[in-house]
Parts: C-alpha cells; structure tokens; sequence
C-alpha cells in the first residue's frame, strides 16, 4: 500500500513550477502568521483554495475547511466552536460578520516571476487533521492515512475508466476537492486551458459538435439542469397539457430527452459526482445518444470516492471495499456496527451498506441512510432509510418531474405514506395553474401511483404542501429531506 | 409567498394526521434553532395547537363538513374556487376556512358560503 508520503511527493511533483513556488509562499504565511492559532480556511476561488488547503496538509497542521455556499449564520456559529480560529480567505468581504469571533486573514500573494524561480524545498510534515463539514452541516474529519488511501483509490478509478483524457470540472471544490485535485493535475499534464465551467455556460455552449471530452458535474447541478429543461419545455401551455395524457405524454418526454442531451453534446462522457438518487433521471441518463453517464458513490463533501459505476443510479461493488449488508427489519440499528460479516436476510432484500475503507493502522467506516439492492456485483439505490419505514425513490422521484415541484418527500407517518410537496409558486403562477387545478393534477396523480404503482400495503393516504414558514433547506440549496423524514409521534 | 395554504377536503384520519405532521415540523424546527431559549415551551404550545385545531375539525366532521386550512392569511379568490371543487354540494353541507396565525400557537375559524364568501366567525 502506498504511503502518504509518498502521495504527497506524487501530488507535489505533479503540479507545475508556478504552483509549487505559491505552496513555499503559502507554507511561508502558515509559519509566520498563523502561530498556535487554529487555520480556518474559507476561500472562493477554485485555485487558491486547492493552494491553500494542500499547504496546510504539508504544514502538519489541524484545521477546518468552511465551505464558502454557507450562510453567515452557520459559520458563525461553526467558528465559535472553534479554538482561536485564523481565517484564511481570498475576500474579507466574504466573511460578513464582524471578527469578534476570529482573526481573519486576508491572502496576498505578489507575483511570481515564472522565469526566475528561487530555490524551493518543500517538507511534507507526517501527519494532518482536516475538518469538513458535510451538507448537512455534520463535521467529519480526515487524516493523512484516510486521505492517501482515497485519492490513490480516486485516481486509480478515473486513470482505469479512461476519464482523464481532456476533463472538464463543473462543481464546488468545496464540496469535491479531491476529484478536482486529480483533474486538476492531469489537465497540467495534457493541456493549460481553462478547465471549470458553470451550469450557466453550459447552457451558453450547447453545441453539435461531438468531442472527445469527458465531463465531472456535481449530481446537483446535473439535476439542475434536468428540471430547467423540464420547465422550459412544459412551459408552452399545448406541451404542458399533452404532459398528462398518457401516450402523447410519452413523446413530451422523448422531446425533452433530446433537449437535455443538447447539453452535453460536447462530452461524451458525464461523469456525475455523487449518486444520482433520482431513478427517472438515472433511466434516462442511460438512453443519452452521444454520452455516456457514469456516476460516483461516495460522501463527496468528505473527500470519499469510493466508486465508479457506469451504470447511473447503482453503485459497482469493488473488492477491497467491504460491504456489510443488514436486514433493516430484523435490526434497524446494525447499520451502524462495523463487521466483516456479509449478512444477508431471507426474507428480504433490502439492504444497507456500511461502507469500510481498511489501512495498515485504521479501520473507517462510512455509514449511510440510503438503502440498497445487491444483485450481480452492483447495489441499486432504492431510497433512505428513517426510523420508522422506508421511502421509496421513485414515488419521490415520479412528483419530481413536475415542473412545478422544486422536490418532494414521501414520509411515514403513523402506518401511513404522506406526501410532502415543496411547490415552486412561481411557476405555477406564470403558467397559471390555480390552487384548484394544481389539487386535481395531483389527485390524479396520486390515485394513478396509488393504482399502478404500489401494493395495497404500502399506499400515499394524504398529500400536503410543505408551508413555507416551515420548509428547511441545506446548505446546497436541496430541501433537508432527513429533517422531514426525522419527525416523530406525538 | 407567506401564504401558503394547505388544502383539506373533506375529512379522514390521515388527513388529521397530516395537520398533526405539519404542526409537529413547525415545532421541529424550533426545536433544532440557533437560539435554544424558550423554544421547547414553545414547541410543546405548537403541538397543543395542533391536538386543539384537530378536536376542532373532529366536532364537525359528523355535521357534513369541510375544512379548508390556510397558514397566513385567506384569499377571498381562493376560496372561490376551492368551494366550486367541492363536489358533494348540499345544503347541509357546511364549509370552514382555518387560519392558523403566524405564530402557530393559535388558529381562527370562519364558516364560508358556497361562493367562497366568509359567512360566519365561529372562533
């Protein structure tokens, strides 16, 4: 097994000149500057961001990475429980809030003068502790072992599948600095030119020519995309009322695959980072004509890639990566007990993974809500587990596709399935869809899942919107389903 | 928009259960804020709300009655419309329009006409 060491001097090595005179720089302003403080990083921009955060693993140091898509609220509130926080950031201007609570740095960094560089020795320092925040705001920390395990099992995943030809990145590297990482150094190897695009500048360069490039989008934006052509096509009022009839329907939808395929023209492949949870989405990933969509499985915000599948929607279980699957009807809480044991119930299928990722001196297990499938080498996803039933993706995933429906959660509660609709209002009022029409789509619509779709036992009784002075997003902007689907009895 | 209304026709168990869900969230979320002070009383008096808005509907509900609840205020054109959904129109049929008040700590009660119009404030 490679060491972190030796992952390290691979990194390094792998960066240009330029960037390894802005780390001795960086490493520099760590030494000087921050002293026995606690470094906070909380930079914008892509590049130092990756800088910086590189710096302070090779310092040794213990510190915290703040996504920048937080609100002042929350980091607030995270840096108060934070022992003498040194904030590094980019913009002063980005931290809002007053610096009653920490020391906030500004970086500078002067130019570098390419042609004549000084002698750089940089000293990569044993050990680290990094501290993330994952979406929901739950920290999680990552050591030197951790780290080079998964960036050796990411770049060994992405080199395998032939994925870093000529990448390009559209996602937060907040949230996936790894995979930016090992893109970012392979673009160094094949070309310079620009490599991060936004969804808006997809939408720009919808283009016919096909070419052999490969795209990393977060599962977010690639969702994002999904329902901006969905609402754009349903907005012609004759393609909106056709939506509902069931054959003509059928076409709309051929229609709108073909729209959102345009998108991407340019790739031909998509690598989706993170699970695409949505099973309509994932199905329709695998029609695309000229790209081929893969997708990640791993806690992208924690650094973990754990796997690449090309089938959308299922995970490619790996050797090396141990799953321990438990029967959620015998024991609810077995999730959360490591083993090596594979169990498998008989009189169920339904599964959840405990993902473990094993070292010389560490054992990590990453557990999660989401319940799976495990048939022929791949796990699909069926939906998340909360305490008292599970949910069904493709119930949630089938009111998704309304326009007119930023999301929805199906949640259990007292034997039954209740329906929670968070309703984009907007939409419905530049389509003018009344309360009166919106009920009678959704009735419908209902009775027709209720019919066709589930068994008698398992059936939506009531649905509702989610009032606004209620509704609870993350940090991302996605609705926090686990909050909904956390409520109890009383 | 601050009014947003969840709809209710007609009456069952579930949809009791669905106005209990949407209170016990409401708690939830104060439960789960930044500023811990006071929100547990504050929670348990939303809960109650919600057991007193149900034993309302529950009164009613063998009267031929249904309910319409609205978190914010009503809008006298939704209510129209809402009333021309009802199907089983009678004269015996009775229709409510709940307002539960910003603070979700109480809730007031008009009955409607047929037209959607208010007609009387029963709480």
């Amino acid at each position: 097994m490679i060491s972190y060491a030796e992952t390290m001097s691979n990194i390094i090595s792998g960066l240009s000149k330029y960037d390894r005179i802005y780390i001795s720089r960086l490493l520099d302003i760590i030494e000087h500057k921050v002293g026995d403080k606690t470094p906070v990083i909380f930079i914008s921009n892509q590049h130092v961001h990756v800088m910086a955060r590189l710096s302070l693993m090779l310092s040794g140091k213990i510190f915290y990475v703040i996504p920048t898509t937080m609100t002042n609220s929350e980091i607030i509130s995270f840096l108060t429980e934070i022992y003498q926080p040194f904030v590094i950031t980019d913009n002063k201007d980005n931290i809002k809030s007053n610096s009653n609570f920490a020391k906030i740095y500004e970086l500078e960094i002067y130019p570098i003068d390419i042609n004549n560089p000084p002698d750089i020795t940089i000293i990569i320092e044993e050990s680290f502790t990094m501290f993330l925040y994952d979406t929901s705001g739950k920290i999680i920390h990552i050591t030197e072992d951790v780290f080079a395990i998964l960036y050796e099992n990411a770049y060994e995943l992405l080199s395998n599948n032939k994925l870093l030809n000529k990448p390009f990145l559209c996602a937060e590297v907040n949230d996936f600095f790894l995979q930016y990482l090992i893109i970012y150094i392979s673009r160094i190897k094949t070309t310079s030119s620009s490599f991060i695009l936004t969804e808006e500048s997809l939408f720009l360069n919808k283009s016919n020519k096909k070419s052999d490039n490969t795209l990393y989008i977060s599962y977010q934006s690639y969702r994002n995309i999904w329902k901006e052509v969905l609402s754009l096509t349903l907005q012609n009022k004759l393609f909106f009322k056709w939506f509902f009839n069931k054959w003509l329907g059928r076409i709309i939808i051929y229609i709108i695959i073909r729209k959102f395929e345009k998108y991407f023209k340019l790739f031909n492949k998509i690598v989706v980072l993170g699970l695409i949870t949505d099973p309509i989405l994932a199905e329709i990933s695998e029609k695309l004509r000229h790209s081929k969509v893969y997708n990640t499985y791993g806690e992208t915000s924690s650094l973990m890639l754990f796997g690449i599948s090309n089938k959308p929607g299922q995970i490619e279980l790996r050797p090396g990566l141990q799953t321990i699957s438990v029967s959620l009807k015998d024991n609810r809480k077995a999730y959360s007990i490591i083993s090596e044991k594979y169990i498998e119930s008989s009189s169920t299928k339904i599964s959840q993974l405990v993902m473990t990722i094993r070292g010389e001196r560490f054992l990590k297990s990453i557990t999660t809500n989401s319940l799976f499938v495990v048939k022929d080498g791949y796990a699909k996803f069926l939906g998340y587990a909360f305490n008292n039933g599970v949910c069904p993706a493709y119930i949630e995933s089938i009111f998704n596709s309304f326009p007119f429906i930023k999301d929805s959660a199906v949640v259990w509660w007292r034997n039954n399935y209740i329906l929670l609709l968070d309703v984009d209002e907007p939409i419905l009022d530049a389509n003018r869809i009344n309360y009166l029409f919106f009920t009678k789509i959704m009735k419908g619509q209902v009775t027709k899942v209720n019919q066709n779709l589930l068994p008698e036992e398992i059936q939506i009784k009531s649905f509702g919107q989610i009032p606004s002075t209620i509704v609870r997003y993350n940090r991302l902007g996605q609705l926090d389903k686990e909050f909904l689907y956390k409520v109890e009895y009383f | 928009m601050d009014d947003t209304i969840v709809i209710n026709a007609g009456l069952s168990e579930v949809d009791k259960d669905l106005v209990r869900y949407l209170f016990k969230l409401k708690a939830s979320t104060l439960e789960h804020a930044e500023e811990p002070v006071g929100t547990f009383s504050v929670a348990r008096r939303i809960i109650e709300a919600a057991q007193r808005v149900i034993d309302f509907m529950d009164e009613f509900s063998r009267k031929d009655s249904f309910f319409f609840i609205f978190i914010g205020t009503e809008k006298e054109e939704n209510l129209k419309l809402i009333c021309n959904t009802v199907l089983e129109k009678s004269e015996k049929t009775k229709y409510f329009a709940i307002k539960i008040h910003d603070s979700w700590l109480d809730f007031s009660v008009n009955q409607l006409t047929l037209s959607g119009k208010m007609f009387t404030k029963i709480k």
